[in-house]
């Protein structure tokens, strides 16, 4: 679709196309445009322009010729529309179906939701798209239209604003298992010495001195049970302060990981995965509402979604939550 | 609008006061280096230019994410500078001082490309005049040079403000988002964003860094319309 469309009079040697605003002028075997009442056939084997009898003015001609300019212009354009448009709709309709499915994960499940996906792509079924973030980030995402079929979140909350809202199916829900938090420190000695706590920690159940990292409490599920921890135990108007908030449970523990601040509250499953972290204790369960993990489905979710969730209730995700250190569900909360 | 302002919370008030401070101390630490970096390569031929000319304007092609966590490599606990840090006493990363660095970063080749462009204008005749008349190099950039250069000079700033006033990602990387430290405007909107819910402060704030940056290009456009004005009169 190289040729140019303007060219004045007719006859041998004109660009490669033609132009007619007559109805029921030759029909061209390639491609055929049609916008308003001016049709533009493109034929690239003919060399020759002709025009149609209503084509008389050389003014009307003109017109034409702009317009069909700007329809060329602009064919690329919604030729990528349409096919992005297309692979979109190809992705949701093969999700529907039978292809794969995408699982969006908090993102202190990244370890064991990493086990699973891989597990069910060995036992043949299509391999899920797996997306990790904050459990709130990606509610806010599945609230504005986001294509997740599986939600693995660290907090009930969320799943529940979900299924209230629509975008869940409250009957699939499954109950993960539960965390911990724990105040951790980054193991090993550091060469600048900085690290006041590492190594060595303060007395038992006493929170470190300095800078530490957890989730922003204002969104991320792990902050709001450290804030929660921390107001029971009357220390966070005076430790508050001194946080590093992160945008995700992963992100806080890769702070203590790097060294970037003294301490962090983790989920205890984070930092005993983590090969450069230590435990120092655990925040009791009492100072913070019960960390329950949760699953559940979207509405439209297809069959191996389905069977993905179904798994989620079986021995092989229960031992992978429990070797990742993670609680069993305690039985009360499902549905 | 100001209904708008109004219903800040005062937190919100304070993200706002932190991003105009720490743009404002950000413009003012690369007022000094960006003068020095648009003269020298505008004026000076030099081994080493164009590296010089790449480094400088690097920020303003890579990605923000990329600027703050090489800066987080330098100057992190454990980073290249950490030993230097320590010895001075400053902490640098997750810090106000570390937003200042990264918006100031960012801000710089937008600086320097403005300065250097109002240089490249000034007719060197005029300095050689100078140098004639027994003027020393440093005397003829501040008699000559900058008044000539002005509106440039003065464009190359607000812009630089405009940018540190928008700094994201280099700042949410090596300074993170600490409210009242380092949570400014643009920090403060996305954790709006990242919860279902928080669209109210998203918005409220949305508005207000609108306005801010509109405020200051206009500023900007206007300061340089009055000094062309100023110049062209002291020119004739």
């Amino acid at each position: 679709m190289e040729g140019t469309f303007g060219r004045e009079g007719s006859g041998p040697g004109g660009p490669l196309g033609l132009i007619s605003t007559a109805e029921g002028a030759d029909r061209g075997p390639a491609g055929e445009i049609a916008c308003g009442r001016v049709s533009i056939k493109v034929q690239p084997g003919q060399r020759a322009l002709r025009t149609g009898q209503t084509l008389s003015s050389r003014e009307m001609l003109g017109s034409t010729l702009r317009s069909a300019r700007t329809l060329v212009c602009a064919l690329p354009a919604v030729a990528t529309l349409l096919a992005v448009y297309g692979c979109a709709e190809g992705a949701r309709g093969e999700a529907g179906e039978e292809g794969a499915f995408t699982v969006a994960a908090a993102s202190s499940l990244a370890g064991v939701a990493q086990e699973l996906v891989a597990r069910w792509e060995v036992a043949g079924e299509p391999a899920p798209r797996l997306t990790l973030g904050s459990s709130a980030t990606l509610a806010r995402q599945l609230e504005e239209g986001a294509p997740f079929d599986v939600f693995l979140s660290a907090d009930e909350r969320w799943v529940e604003h979900l299924t209230d809202g629509g975008q869940l199916e409250a009957a699939s829900q499954v109950e993960l298992g539960r965390g911990r938090l724990v105040v951790a420190v980054r193991s090993g000695v550091m060469a600048d010495g900085r690290l006041r706590s590492a190594g060595r920690g303060p007395a038992d159940g006493e929170l470190p001195a300095g800078r530490w990292a957890c989730g922003d409490p204002a969104y991320v599920p792990l902050g709001e049970y450290a804030r929660e921890a921390l107001v029971a135990r009357e220390e966070w108007s005076a430790r508050g302060p001194e946080m590093l908030p992160a945008g995700s449970a992963r992100a806080a523990l890769r702070l203590v990981e790097m060294g970037e601040v003294d301490w962090g509250i983790l989920y205890r499953s984070d930092a005993v995965g983590a090969a450069d972290v230590r435990v120092l204790f655990e925040l009791g369960e009492s100072l913070h509402r019960p960390i329950r993990y949760r699953a559940a489905m979207a509405p439209d979710a297809g069959a191996s979604a389905r069977r993905f969730m179904e798994s989620l209730e079986g021995p092989a995700a229960a031992a992978s939550l429990s070797s990742h250190g993670f609680e069993p569900a305690v039985a009360e909360g499902g549905q | 609008m100001i209904a708008a302002l109004l219903a800040l919370t005062p937190a919100e008030w304070e993200t706002l006061w932190l991003s105009v401070q720490v743009s404002l101390l950000a413009t003012a630490a690369v007022a000094g280096p960006g003068l020095a970096l648009g003269w020298l390569l505008a004026r000076r031929e030099f081994p080493g230019k164009l590296l010089l000319d790449t480094l400088v304007h690097l920020p303003l092609v890579l990605t923000p994410v990329v600027v703050g966590y090489l800066l987080l490599l330098a100057f992190g606990r454990s980073g290249v500078f950490a030993p230097l840090l320590d010895a001075l006493g400053v902490e640098v990363a997750f810090t106000t001082l570390g937003a200042v660095l990264a918006a100031a970063v960012v801000a710089l080749p937008l600086v320097v490309r403005s300065v250097r462009t109002a240089v490249e204008l000034v007719d060197p005749g005029l300095e050689d005049a100078a140098a004639v008349l027994g003027a020393g190099p440093f005397r003829r950039f501040r008699t000559v040079t900058l008044p000539l250069a002005a509106p440039g000079v003065v464009a190359g700033l607000m812009l630089g403000f405009a940018r540190s006033l928008g700094e994201f990602g280099a700042t949410i990387t090596l300074a993170g988002s600490i409210a009242g430290e380092t949570r400014t405007l643009p920090l403060a909107i996305y954790q709006g964003t990242q919860a279902p819910g928080g669209d109210g402060a998203a918005l409220r704030l949305t508005l207000v860094s609108v306005l801010l940056s509109g405020a200051a290009l206009l500023a900007s456009e206007l300061v340089v319309r009055r000094l062309r004005r100023g110049s062209g009169e002291g020119q004739t």
